[in-house]
């Protein structure tokens, strides 16, 4: 994570405004990337030195970020040989027991090693910061890449500063919402029509911690592949509170893209009811429904291509009771009319447990499509 | 009612008519959830509420199969150790013990742990310590020690954790514990990461330290957190019975020509700064002046000058003169020598081939250094911070302070390094200074720290 002193930034009217990368600073990165590629395998040192004229009185905290995220892509190199720490033990251990000239030391340890003494010398420290060498960068990294890695790096170290955070989003909020519930966040539903959610941690309540800041950031990504979001987030820097607010476009990488379907389960499902009635469309992740506080999200949503109707499907497949309990209470809170619940038998779901108003189909290994387009009404 | 752990917290559900859930001790309505919900820490107190009113409650706090540790071995304790357990009993099992580095205040731990017989969770500062502390435990617990950090997750009835992963898995384990024993306890109270010692339901609370917090209101909140000191001796305390006696040596060294010009040029231009400041902002603090002069050309100057400044006091060539002329008088001698910075130690460890115990050294290879020096075969150690807390040195007998910026508390926890007894033993510290520099302000105000804590002499 990006330490304080490189966050990028300045402050209008108490919100923070980041300072991504943009085309304009291609440039200095290909150089930055040009002075690691040129340092592989000699000491640090060297390249911080050579560093120290892009970074010494550097104004621009982007440069100082850059390299920062430069020195955490650069891969470990070789050990070296002879073994540092062998050679510590040997030289250390020789000096206590005829203390004098170091290198006399050095020789006698030299003769022992059957190495030069100049081998001896550069091994001694040769694993420690700024004398270990350089490793190589990742394969096919450009300066374009670096640029949006830098500003990931930048969004989250303010993300990482922060005590929570709201965000209205369409698309993927259900890869959001799951990501966050496995962070240990709470996800609470704050308005209506576009949900905005409300994400923060259980002990935020009694006072502004940063305990979950490595949680928030980590949901970043995920926000990448909505079609559109809004975040807003108490930051504290520099010991005072800031408004960040970041929206769709922002200049980052996004995860790996979610899966299209939770389980073998649902794909096939969704499979075959598009063969089945190719009147309907099938749509994976339809808009979140707000109920008791919380989101539902209904697997699918079938709309007829030409006379509007459309149904929810919700696929409650092979989870602890427990679960299955949670999403019955959430759907019967929804009141949805439209709902078709497909429950697998081994659940063994009593009729007073299900949603009343909802279409019920029970499956066994595989949900039966033809059973649920029987309940649409061609 | 029932309690629940929940990530730090108590939820409090099934609230029964006519009782007011939020006159419940620490307890806030949660609207993210729609119920009420407790900071961990106030788990005891929110049972004494309900038993005081007999409000009937199930205390689902702790997770199934909690087991209670295994059996202790018998453990030895000197008189005053003894003593400071039971200030700490009589104290209702809350509150810190402030001893002197070196007078055996893990023992009180372990007797603490042995006493209660209840799951324990032991938080320390370092990596180091984590490592120090587990062998530690596990010579004295017949059950298995758990360890989380520096790369490992086992979570037993007594475990040991650093400060670091405790404050990132307390919303996982803060239910698994009755007794929290917190090594080091003056790093907490100032705010950052305080939420390791609120997310755990532990009523018992044990805090150790040589260098308690005093100032306010990090005092008050480790008071909150961990209970009041009820057990303190200083250094002068043990002196002569339980410690070494100890010299303080003072060698005041004047920098070269070129030293003396390069520090006066850059000291000027940093105080030029500080004091531009310091007519803006009269009581502004380190922090406050760091962060205004980062945003100016000239504050920045000023800011590198004074680094540079503190980079050359750390290691100057009378420092290299004397700390070889030192060896070299002391060749029978333990040595431990202290730098400010790990780039001064390597330049002690390269210059008199002294070996280097940092952050940057792996355990094995410090666990192996150590060795080496308690049986001899290494007559010297130098680090900048890894020696100055907590880790259990070999017998030394000689210390050189070449440099250091943390002040009082890190001089007074570099000094007990040397303060193990043995008989006849007389523990001497060198303290090199260079003359007409910050580090005269500095040591002035470590002596004055280590003169409360000193021997008091007739």
């Amino acid at each position: 994570m990006l330490p304080e002193p490189l966050i990028a930034h300045s402050v209008r009217d108490g919100e923070v405004v980041p300072h991504f990368l943009c085309a304009a600073d291609h440039p200095w990165l290909r150089s930055l990337l040009d002075e690691f590629a040129a340092a592989a395998d000699r000491p640090e040192h060297h390249l911080h030195e050579r560093l120290a004229h892009h970074t010494t009185g550097c104004r621009d905290r982007r440069v100082l970020a850059a390299v920062h995220v430069l020195w955490r892509l650069v891969r470990r190199p070789a050990p070296h040989d002879p073994r540092p720490a062998a050679v510590r033990a040997l030289v250390f251990e020789e000096a206590a027991s005829s203390p004098g000239d170091p290198a006399i030391v050095l020789a006698t340890v030299a003769t022992k090693l059957g190495r030069s003494v100049a081998a001896v010398r550069e091994a001694l420290f040769a694993d420690l910061p700024r004398e270990r060498p350089v490793g190589t960068l990742p394969a096919g990294l450009t300066h374009v890449a670096l640029a949006l890695r830098v500003n990931l790096a930048l969004a989250q170290a303010l993300l990482y500063r922060s005590t929570g955070l709201r965000v209205a989003l369409e698309g993927n909020a259900r890869a959001v919402v799951r990501h966050a519930r496995l962070q240990g966040l709470l996800c609470y539903v704050e308005s209506g029509s576009v949900p905005v959610l409300a994400i923060s941690g259980p002990y935020s309540l009694f006072r502004r911690t940063l305990v979950y800041g490595r949680a928030l950031s980590t949901l970043l990504p995920q926000l990448a592949w909505c079609r559109r979001f809004a975040l807003e987030a108490t930051c504290v820097l520099a010991g005072q509170q800031r408004v960040l607010r970041l929206r769709t476009g922002i200049p980052i990488p996004p995860a790996k893209p979610p899966a299209a379907y939770d389980s073998r389960l649902e794909a096939r499902f969704a499979r075959d009811l598009r063969r089945i009635a190719p009147e309907w469309d099938v749509v994976r992740e339809p808009t979140p429904i707000a109920a008791g506080g919380t989101l539902v999200f209904p697997d699918f949503a079938l709309h007829h291509r030409t006379d509007g109707r459309s149904w929810l499907v919700e696929i409650a497949g092979f989870w602890t009771p427990e679960y299955v309990t949670r999403k019955l209470e959430r759907l019967r809170a929804a009141r949805l009319d439209n709902l078709i619940l497909c429950i697998d038998e081994a659940r063994r779901c009593s009729a007073a447990e299900l949603p009343p108003t909802a279409r019920v189909v029970r499956y066994r290994r595989r949900v039966d499509a033809a059973a649920v387009a029987a309940l649409l009404g061609d | 009612m029932r309690l629940l752990f929940d990530r730090g917290t108590i939820l409090v559900h099934d609230v029964p008519t006519g009782i007011d859930a939020l006159a419940l001790p620490g307890v806030l309505w949660d609207p993210r959830v729609g119920a009420a919900r407790a900071p961990a820490m106030m788990h005891a107190a929110l049972g004494a509420w309900l038993r005081a009113r007999r409000v009937p409650f199930a205390d689902d706090v702790a997770p199934a199969g909690t087991g209670a540790p295994a059996g202790w071995k018998e453990i030895g304790l000197r008189p005053y150790q003894s003593a400071a357990l039971c200030a700490w009993n009589l104290g209702g099992r809350r509150g810190v013990v402030v001893l002197p580095t070196g007078s055996g205040k893990t023992r009180v731990a372990q007797a603490a742990m042995a006493a209660t017989r209840s799951p324990a969770l032991c938080l320390v500062p370092t990596r180091i310590l984590l490592d120090q502390w587990v062998r530690a435990l596990a010579d004295l617990h017949d059950g298995p020690v758990g360890c989380l950090g520096d790369g490992r997750h086992e979570v037993e009835a007594v475990t040991v954790a650093t400060f670091e992963s405790a404050y990132r898995q307390m919303a996982r384990i803060g239910n698994r514990f009755e007794l929290l024993i917190v090594d080091e306890a003056h790093h907490f109270g100032g705010g950052t990461r305080d939420e390791a010692l609120e997310m755990c339901v532990a009523a018992a609370r044990l805090g150790l330290t040589a260098t308690p917090v005093r100032e306010e209101p990090a005092a008050t909140r480790l008071e909150r957190l961990l209970g009041p000191v009820v057990y303190e001796l200083g250094v002068g305390d043990l002196t002569g019975s339980h410690l070494a006696d100890l010299d303080l040596v003072t060698l005041h060294l004047e920098l070269a020509p070129d030293e003396r010009a390069a520090y006066d040029r850059d000291v000027g231009c940093f105080q030029a700064v500080r004091a531009h400041f310091a007519r803006l902002a009269p009581r502004a603090s380190w922090q406050d002046f760091a962060r205004w002069a980062a945003r100016t050309e000239a504050g920045r100057r000023g800011l590198e000058a004074h680094r540079r400044a503190r980079r050359l006091v750390a290691f100057t060539r009378a420092k290299r003169t004397a700390v070889s002329e030192l060896l070299a008088r002391l060749p029978a001698a333990r040595v431990l020598l202290f730098t400010a910075d790990n780039e001064a130690a390597y330049a002690v460890a390269r210059e008199h081939l002294v070996m280097p115990l940092t952050c940057d050294i792996g355990r094995r290879e410090r666990d192996a250094a150590l060795a080496a020096f308690r049986e001899g075969r290494l007559r010297a150690l130098v680090s900048a911070r890894v020696l100055n807390e907590g880790i259990d040195v070999p017998d030394a007998d000689v210390a050189i302070v070449i440099g250091g910026g943390l002040g009082e508390r890190e001089h007074v926890q570099r000094v007990g390094r040397l303060l193990r007894p043995r008989p006849n033993k007389r523990a001497l510290v060198y303290e090199l200074l260079s003359r007409r520099t910050l580090e005269e302000s500095l040591a002035r105000r470590r002596r004055a720290g280590l003169a409360a804590r000193a021997p008091h002499r007739p």
